[in-house]
């Protein structure tokens, strides 16, 4: 062994870890090669966890403001919810930085971008009559369904 | 001669372990980088940092990263480095003079891009130009006017220009000038002004219009008849109070003047005449 190869030693370690480390950060984000199929996935369950949550048995339920231990209940499903749709909307950002002329996906981005603010603002509990928040939740309803459609359109 | 042969043998193969170790280092650095990078990717444009920003933030820090890797690289394998990084400051400075105005106009689009004194598909006027943003690209703002033509403006030119951005509110106030004659009956003008305006339906009632005598002119007086609208119906609805005021006030018996000049000759000019 000569001393060249002891002095670069080091350095190769240094570069492999950097390298492990970049590839377990990067499958942390949650992102994949394919985007749209990431994008699906997290509008899928977040249409999902909707009509688990907000069933029409408990229709009359939801159209009650929270108060108290319900706030905290249903802050938990909503954030829950905009998980999926933050996952949602920063795959479809890819997708359209990588296809910029990609006008379908440019709309589902918006689409996703509402949900996410209607979901903001129901975290909030922003409110200050059911009337606005039984609006609000019937906009978010209409909102997933119509992402849903979107992005079966997409990647099919 | 077995010695020499035993010689190369030692050197070969301590110098193929020192190169199994620096392709271990160069394809190693090469994959960290582009992870990295593409954790920077995501991160800027999950942030919603515009594109053409992202793109260029990118795109910069792609050619540092890389160039100084190649670089280290390069003195890792005993290869003087000190001449090519005074070649590549020569050639970035020789280009850097050569394109400094391509240069200020990105500079420029960034700044338009981070500062956000218009977003795409605001209506604006920059330096006389009013048009609909199409795109902001690092180099041009294009904007597409009324008349559908593509203009497209150079970035230096926008973020020294004065930019009117009609769009960032939502209602615009509408200032319609009528001179009348001076033999009007200035409350019958200020009727008939304001029924009209009131009467129509794309003029918003709050805030209320109003109408103000403005000025007494040579051979006129100017009513302003001032009027609240949204953004998009300002050009119908001036069109409209144009025109059927116009006809409004003729119905209405007002006179519209035009320009009089009254001459009074003296007597002894009355004698030269003769």
């Amino acid at each position: 062994m000569n001393q060249a190869f002891f002095d670069l030693l080091p350095e190769a370690i240094f570069w492999l870890v950097l390298l492990i480390v970049s590839i377990i950060l990067v499958k942390k984000t949650g992102f994949s090669k394919k985007p749209l199929n990431t994008a699906r996935n997290s509008i899928l369950s977040m249409n999902k966890k909707m009509d688990e949550f907000f069933t029409p048995d408990t229709e009359k339920k939801r159209f009650v403001k929270p108060t108290g231990l319900k706030v905290l209940a249903e802050g938990r499903k909503i954030t829950s919810i905009s998980k999926d749709a933050k996952k949602a909307h920063d795959a479809l950002a890819v997708f359209c930085y990588d296809n910029r002329l990609n006008k379908e996906s440019a709309e589902t981005l918006k689409t996703v971008d509402t949900v996410m603010d209607l979901l903001y603002k129901l975290s909030k509990n922003v409110f200050s009559n059911e009337k606005d928040y039984n609006k609000a939740l019937s906009s978010l309803m209409k909102e997933t369904d119509r992402a849903v459609k979107q992005i079966q359109d997409i990647v099919k | 001669m077995q010695e020499l042969i035993e010689q190369f043998k030692e050197f070969f193969s301590l110098s193929a372990l020192n190169i199994l170790v620096m392709v271990v280092i160069v394809v190693a650095g090469f994959y960290a980088l582009r992870k990295l990078l593409l954790l920077l990717k995501f991160s800027l444009i999950s942030s919603r940092l515009d594109n053409s920003l992202v793109n260029f933030v990118l795109t910069a820090v792609k050619i540092v990263v890389y160039t100084l890797f190649v670089l280290h690289c390069m003195s890792m394998m005993g290869i003087a480095v000190t001449g090519f990084v005074s070649a590549i400051s020569a050639v970035t400075l020789a280009i850097g003079l050569s394109i400094q105005n391509v240069i200020a106009s990105v500079a420029n689009g960034l700044m338009i891009v981070s500062t956000r004194p218009f977003k795409v598909n605001d209506f604006v006027d920059i330096d006389g130009i009013s048009g609909t943003v199409q795109e902001v690209t690092l180099m041009h703002t294009i904007l597409n006017t009324p008349d559908n033509k593509h203009v497209f403006v150079p970035n230096s030119k926008v973020f020294g220009s004065q930019i009117t951005n009609y769009s960032t509110n939502d209602l615009r106030r509408l200032d319609v000038l009528y001179d009348v004659d001076y033999e009007s009956d200035v409350e019958q003008v200020r009727k008939i002004l304001l029924d009209y305006a009131l009467s129509h339906p794309l003029v918003l009632k709050n805030p209320a219009p109003a109408v103000h005598y403005a000025a007494s002119k040579d051979s006129s007086i100017t009513f302003t008849l001032r009027v609240w609208v949204k953004n998009s119906d300002y050009w119908p609805v001036n069109w409209d109070l144009q025109e059927e005021n116009f006809k409004n006030l003729v119905k209405g018996g007002v006179t519209i003047p035009f320009p009089q000049v009254t001459l009074s000759y003296r007597s002894d000019d009355k004698e030269a005449g003769k």
